[in-house]
């Protein structure tokens, strides 16, 4: 009898051990199945207004939000006389848009100058070119440029002009992601690694 | 007598003054480099200098014939914001490093005197405290490179 018990003892012992198991399985697909929503870059989804504006692209026509649906866009503001900030951040999504191969087609990235008062559309052109054929200049007089910028909260400065009438300009480092019907998905900060942002790139061009 | 002994060991210890100035500072260069943009656009100069000598050496500026201005800059990102920082002087420790690279420490190369190309090589003068200089060879490399 006590051996009996004894022996019985073990076996109902698996039951609750097996149980456990299965419900940390069913516990960890959960999360898995939760995961698929959750990006690994900034998910702005809800928290920025949809793709809206009216500028005029370096081909010296006049472009808005509509000319680029069914494309998935990057946003980026930045002005060409900008040595290390912008062509570092423009080579990084030129890498990133040649790492998604065939998906990358699907990609526009729009270089918004800041500095439309020296960023002519020809060196916009000439600029935006030396990187990808997918990089479009954009430019606005200060009127559209601000009604852009105030959509997505971002803000610019001018430094003070040196000897030679060159100066800084001060600008957001973020690139702003929006998927194919023009609703902002993610930012891109500088501090995201190549492998993230191609990571949702990838999943925001793809029909997943 | 003495006086000549004074006179002439005035002269050694002179001699051996200019002879420290003018000797090149023991540092080493990794990937110079210069990414190149179109027409008239200011560039950026990137490498890794090395100070391989038994003493600190100061990185006062930097000059060269293919460009009007060459500056020092630091980029900062702070608060999402980017801007540029000018560095009027930049110390490297024996056996330390100071790392130019992509969205930090930077030459800005600013007017160019002749047209570039990517796969030009670009002479450019790094100029060290105490009057000492060195000059490397950099790299003209894509936009798009890194």
């Amino acid at each position: 009898m006590v051996s009996r018990a004894r022996n019985g003892f073990p076996h109902e012992g698996v039951r609750p051990a097996l149980w456990a198991v299965l419900a940390a399985l069913l516990l960890a697909l959960a999360l898995v199945g939760c995961s698929r929503n959750d990006w690994r870059t900034k998910d702005i989804s809800g928290l920025m207004p949809s793709l809206k504006f009216q500028l005029t692209a370096e081909s010296g026509k006049q472009v808005t939000a509509a000319d680029y649906e069914g494309r998935v866009v990057l946003l980026y503001f930045g002005y060409t006389r900008c040595p290390d900030v912008c062509p570092t951040t423009l080579a990084r999504f030129k890498r990133a848009l040649d790492r998604l191969g065939k998906a990358g087609r699907d990609v526009t990235l729009l270089f918004v100058t800041v500095d439309p008062k020296r960023d002519d559309l020809q060196t916009l052109r000439q600029y935006t070119n030396a990187f990808d054929p997918r990089f479009v200049g954009l430019r606005g007089d200060k009127e559209s440029l601000d009604s852009l910028t105030k959509r997505y909260r971002v803000t610019y400065g001018y430094g003070k002009p040196d000897d030679s009438g060159n100066y800084e300009v001060s600008h957001s480092s973020a690139v702003f992601a929006f998927d194919r019907e023009g609703k902002a998905r993610l930012l891109f900060r500088s501090t995201d690694s190549l492998d993230d942002v191609v990571a949702d790139l990838r999943r925001l061009v793809g029909k997943e | 007598m003495i006086r000549r002994a004074v006179v002439s060991l005035a002269f050694l210890v002179l001699a051996g003054m200019t002879a420290m100035a003018g000797a090149a500072p023991a540092v080493s260069i990794d990937r110079p480099r210069v990414r190149w943009l179109p027409g008239q656009l200011p560039m950026a100069g990137y490498m890794v200098l090395r100070n391989t000598g038994d003493q600190a050496v100061t990185l006062v500026g930097a000059a060269s014939d293919a460009f009007a201005r060459v500056m020092i800059h630091r980029s900062e990102i702070k608060d999402g914001q980017s801007r540029m920082v000018h560095v009027p002087e930049l110390e490297i420790q024996p056996g330390g490093k100071a790392v130019f690279q992509p969205g930090g420490l930077h030459l800005m190369l600013m007017q160019r005197k002749r047209d570039l190309r990517p796969g030009d090589t670009v002479d450019i003068e790094l100029k060290f405290e105490g009057g000492r200089t060195r000059t490397w060879s950099f790299k003209v490399v894509p936009a798009g490179g890194e």
